[in-house]
Formats: structure tokens, C-alpha cells, sequence
């Protein structure tokens, strides 16, 4: 773990990376200290002004400030990711676990269930749930969660097939161990190099599906500030207004690469490793 | 491998039954929400009760699970509330362009995503390598749908060099329709000025769709570069004399293209699901702007149809991918 942070802060992609991130916490941190205005404020004699030292990203048609809708949308962005990801890195490693470790019936069970899931999509099933259960911040959550355990779920199962013969767990058996000692004290930490790479990764992929789907309309609703449904309601008013997309879309690019970054240079790091 | 081509063929069917249980028990989950697919959010109780009992939804899930799934079995994915037809009919419709604009743009990803591959991996830590790396993952972050709003800004309002959506101007008419694809339908029956419009029209969504879904390709041929440059075979074929563009180029390309080829099944499934972004910004009238425009309508029976569409799209391109892996590499044999 300390050789992996030593290798990534020696990187300068990663380094990168790990700036944009924190860019972005700092903005939904503090955004109520660095937004200059109420980013629900509608105010029509301040509609669609080009970006001035006034209104840096300029307003949108009902007036609001945009660098501070871009700002508070960070908030909403993130806390999606974070959420998703937890849920589906807790619920996918866990079901990895099992699924590698006990093997047979219940092996054949989850596998299968996987195999349903990954068999559309991501972006599909994701817009089909978020459809079904109506838009909303929540359900897009919820639709997300429901599709990317499956991903972590797959590579537990790797590693813990690869470690489950060895001589290692022989030895931990012969000692008397029990199951869930071995599958969490055991298990579990020789998977953390591939679930850190999974999970920083699927942090950036979910800033972007999320901002997709709010984009098309399933995700939050006006007035949250959210950067995908901001690009959609600004798409009405290009060519002239283009700073209502642009903006946001920007802030999206910047979050999602830093993820990237960070996720590529952990991947390389672990590979290495198990070369 | 006979009988691993039947099992994996017989597996198809039995997903799409696992998948449409799925789609099923997502819609049906929410109480009220079946009701609410077919008529839209805005109905009172009294109407709801009316079209529970009409349609035979407040009978037990199962007897309502048997229906949908004979109905589905004789095609009948129900109906649009918009436009009133039977939504399987609309998705024959509109499938030709979304298959159209995914074509392409996978031949794009093969084409550059091969070629920055290669280049990254011979030249690799090379500042080409990082270049390539870079346009790969930097593609990858870009959302789909703000991408395709600045080109149509940038090449379309501001420099006017492309048309800023659909598939053909609205003066021409449609190629004679053999496939639906209209690129390959003008080309066919010769039509050259509707081919050069049409590729026009295909040219920008096309670019946005594979700039965003390089890098899976991308990455997976350099790393199977790297890995067949590095065995000795490459070395031995150096030093017998052949140049290294040889080698390189031709010799190890042709190795490493087989991990390629696993990796076109899945970037099909990106694109499957980015086309519903890059048709609702370009207008492009496929199967997935008819998903998002019925989605704005909260008409929901044609979301799950086209789902499960996409879904039987993606399990064919996974097999007959899955089968070109098996078939082209001799060590793998079931």
C-alpha cells in the first residue's frame, strides 16, 4: 500500500489526477464560501449574460449564476459517485468473496446473475432502472448500484480462485480458522490492489453515466444544480449562449480524467506487482 | 468446439429470458409503476384502478409475469403512448440508423484505436506513446453528449463545414431502402450526391461516438503489443534480418489483433448505449433517440423495448466475437 502511494505520487499523471479530484472536493466542500451567489436565485433581468467579471460562466434563462450552479453541482456529482461505488464495491466484493470461496451451487448462482447483468449494457440497464423507478437523484443511485456490483464481483472472484488453493489457505485451514476470518482478514486484503484500481475508475465512469442520465432527463430534477441536466436545458439556447454548456461540460471532462488518471496509474502500479 | 458453439448459442436465449425477468421485475417493482409505464404519471386514482383491472394488473405478479413473457415471445413489446403503434414496429424502424451510426463508428475505434495501439506500444514511453495514451483516456472522460454539442458548435454553427444533425438534408430524398443504411444503399444503387450527404451527416456523430470509446481498444493492443514484442519469436525474426517496420507493423500486429478482436464485443455495448447520448444530440433518429424522446414522454414500454433489443444486438456481436477469438487463435480450443 505505502509502495503504491510512493509510486503514484512519483507520477506525474497521477499527481495530476489526484489534483483534479481534490479541485473538485474543495469546490462541494467549501461551495457555499466560494459561490459568489445562490445558485437557485432567479433573477430575469440578469437571463443569458456572456460570462463578465460579474458572473464568471455567465447566467443562464431564468437569470441564475452558472459558476455558482457549476460549483454547487459538484456537490451532487460526487455524492453520486461516492455513493454508487461504495455500494457496489461493498455488495459486488463481498458476493465475489463467496461466490469464489464456497464455489459449486452458489458459485454457479451468482455467476449467472452476473453474466444477466453484464449482458446489456451498463448505460442501458442503468436507464431502464432510473426509467422505471422515476428520475431522481435517489433511483439513479439505486439503478446504478444495482448494475456495477458486477464488475467488482467478477475480479474478487478472480483473485479469490487464484488464491483459494494455495498453500496458504491450506495452512490457515489446518490452524482451524474459520470461514469469514479467512475470507476478511485473509481474502479480502490480497484484493485490495485490483479493487482500488476498479473503484477509482468506476468513480469517473459514474460522474459520467450520472451526468448522462440527468442529462436525458432521469436523474435530478430542476432546480438542483446538476452539470448534466445543466448542459441539457443550455442546449435549447445554442448557438447564441454557449457558455451554458460549456461550462459544466468542462467541469464533468476535468472530474471524470482525474479519476482516470489516478485509476490508470494504480492499475499499472498493481500489475506490476502480480508480474 | 462444435459443442461449445451449440452451448453458447443455446445460452443466448435463456440470457434474454434472465434479462427480460429482469427488465419485468425493475418496472414492476414500485408499486403502480406498470400503470404509470402505460398512461404517464399524471392520472387520477379512479384511472388507475380503471386500467389496473382492464389490464389485469392487480392480479398476482406471476399470472401477470407469464403474460408479458408470451407476449414477448410473439413480439408484442407493447405500445408507445405517443405515437400509438406497436413499439416493436417502431424499433424495426428506427434500428437501421442506430446500426448505421454504430457501424461506423467502429470502424472508426478498429481503424485508429489499432493504429494508436501500435504506435504506443513500439514507440512505447516514447512521448508518442503518451500522446496516443493521452487522446485514449482523454477520450474516454469526455461526456458523449457535451462532445457532440461543441463539434456541432465548433464544425457546424461557427465554421459551418457540417450539417448540425440528422441523416440526410431535408431536400434529398432517401436512398432506395435495401438495407437502411443509407450510406451503403447510395452506394449501392449509385446515387452519389445522396452518399456524399449522408457521409456528411455520419461523419461528426460517428467521430463523437468512437472518440469517446477509444481507449478499452486502445489499451488492449498496446498491452498485447508489448507483450508480443517482448517473446522471442520477435527477437529471432530481427535478428534473421527483417526490418523492424516488418516486424512490428506486420509480424506482431497480426498476433496481437486476436486480444482485439475479444475487446470489439464489448466496445459494441459502449456504443449501443452512448448512441442514445450522441442520437438525442444530433438528432440522429435511431433506436436510441426514440429511447430518450419516450423516456421526456414517460413512455415507458419502449425504453424496455429497446433494451431488450440492444441487449439481443449485444449477445450476437458477443457470440460471433467470442467465436472469430476461438477460431483465430490455435491454442484456444474447447
Amino acid at each position: 500500500m505505502r509502495r503504491t502511494a510512493y509510486i503514484v505520487r512519483r507520477s506525474p499523471l497521477a499527481v495530476i489526477g489526484i489534483l483534479l479530484i481534490l479541485l473538485v472536493v474543495v469546490l462541494a466542500i467549501f461551495a457555499p464560501v466560494i459561490a459568489p451567489y445562490n445558485p437557485q436565485k432567479i433573477n430575469f433581468a440578469q437571463s443569458f449574460q456572456s460570462p463578465s467579471a460579474d458572473h464568471l460562466f455567465g447566467t443562464d434563462d431564468l437569470g441564475r449564476d452558472i459558476f455558482s450552479r457549476v460549483v454547487y453541482g459538484s456537490r451532487v456529482s460526487l455524492k453520486i459517485a461516492f455513493v454508487v461505488v461504495s455500494i457496489s464495491a461493498t455488495l459486488g466484493t463481498l458476493l465475489g468473496l463467496i461466490s469464489g470461496y464456497f464455489g459449486g451451487f452458489v458459485d454457479m448462482v451468482i455467476m449467472r446473475l452476473v453474466d444477466v447483468f453484464l449482458s446489456v449494457p451498463t448505460f442501458v440497464l442503468a436507464m431502464v432502472g432510473a426509467a422505471a423507478l422515476g428520475p431522481s437523484v435517489t433511483n439513479v443511485m439505486l439503478a446504478m448500484s444495482i448494475v456495477w456490483w458486477t464488475w467488482h464481483a467478477r475480479i474478487v472472484r478472480g483473485e479469490t480462485l487464484k488464491l483459494k488453493n494455495t498453500d496458504y489457505m491450506l495452512a490457515l485451514r489446518s490452524m482451524g480458522a474459520r470461514t469469514p476470518r479467512i475470507l476478511f482478514r485473509h481474502l479480502l486484503p490480497n484484493c485490495v490492489g485490483p479493487i482500488a484500481v476498479q473503484t477509482t475508475l468506476q468513480l469517473g465512469l459514474a460522474v459520467l453515466t450520472s451526468s448522462g442520465l440527468s442529462f436525458l432527463g432521469l436523474g435530478a430534477q430542476p432546480p438542483t444544480p446538476s452539470w448534466g441536466l445543466m448542459v441539457s436545458i443550455g442546449r435549447q439556447y445554442l448557438p447564441a449562449d454557449w457558455w451554458m454548456i460549456t461550462f459544466p461540460g468542462v467541469m464533468i471532462f476535468l472530474l471524470v480524467a482525474g479519476f482516470i488518471l489516478l485509476g490508470d496509474t494504480i492499475r499499472d502500479v498493481v500489475s506490476r506487482d502480480i508480474q | 468446439m462444435i459443442r461449445y458453439v451449440i452451448k453458447r448459442v443455446l445460452w443466448i436465449p435463456i440470457t434474454l429470458w434472465l434479462v427480460a425477468t429482469l427488465m419485468f421485475f425493475m418496472t414492476h417493482l414500485v408499486p403502480g409503476s406498470a400503470v404509470r409505464m402505460l398512461l404517464g404519471p399524471h392520472t387520477s386514482e379512479a384511472q388507475i384502478e380503471k386500467v389496473t383491472a382492464e389490464y389485469g394488473l392487480d392480479k398476482p405478479l406471476l399470472t401477470q409475469y407469464w403474460a408479458y413473457l408470451g407476449d414477448l415471445a410473439k413480439g408484442d413489446f407493447g405500445k408507445s403512448i405517443v405515437t400509438r403503434r406497436p413499439v416493436l414496429k417502431e424499433l424495426v424502424t428506427y434500428l437501421p440508423a442506430t446500426i448505421e451510426l454504430t457501424l461506423f463508428s467502429l470502424s472508426l475505434i478498429i481503424v485508429f484505436g489499432i493504429l494508436l495501439g501500435v504506435v504506443a506500444a513500439v514507440h512505447r514511453n516514447s512521448p508518442l506513446d503518451v500522446f496516443a495514451r493521452g487522446i485514449a483516456v482523454g477520450g474516454v472522460a469526455l461526456p458523449q453528449f457535451w462532445l457532440g454539442l461543441m463539434f456541432i458548435l465548433v464544425f457546424s454553427y461557427y465554421l459551418g463545414w457540417f450539417p448540425m444533425g440528422g441523416r440526410l438534408s431535408l431536400t434529398l430524398t432517401p436512398p432506395h431502402r435495401i438495407t437502411g443504411l443509407y450510406v451503403l444503399d447510395s452506394l449501392l444503387t449509385g446515387n452519389w450526391r445522396v452518399l456524399g450527404n449522408a457521409l456528411l451527416h455520419l461523419l461528426i456523430p460517428g467521430i463523437t461516438l468512437a472518440l469517446t470509446n477509444l481507449s478499452t481498444t486502445t489499451a488492449m493492443v498496446r498491452s498485447s503489443m508489448l507483450k508480443t514484442l517482448g517473446e522471442d519469436y520477435t527477437l529471432m525474426a530481427r535478428a534473421y534480418g527483417h526490418s523492424a517496420v516488418k516486424v512490428n507493423y506486420v509480424y506482431a500486429l497480426k498476433n496481437s489483433l486476436i486480444s482485439a478482436v475479444s475487446v470489439i464485443g464489448l466496445t459494441t455495448g459502449y456504443l449501443l448505449g452512448g448512441a442514445v447520448l450522441v442520437e438525442t444530440v444530433f438528432d440522429w433518429p435511431g433506436m436510441g433517440l426514440f429511447a430518450a424522446t419516450s423516456i421526456l414522454h414517460v413512455d415507458y414500454a419502449p425504453v424496455i423495448g429497446v433494451a431488450i433489443f440492444i441487449a439481443i444486438v449485444y449477445a450476437v456481436v458477443n457470440l460471433v466475437t467470442d467465436l472469430l477469438y476461438a477460431l483465430l487463435d490455435p491454442r484456444i480450443r474447447y
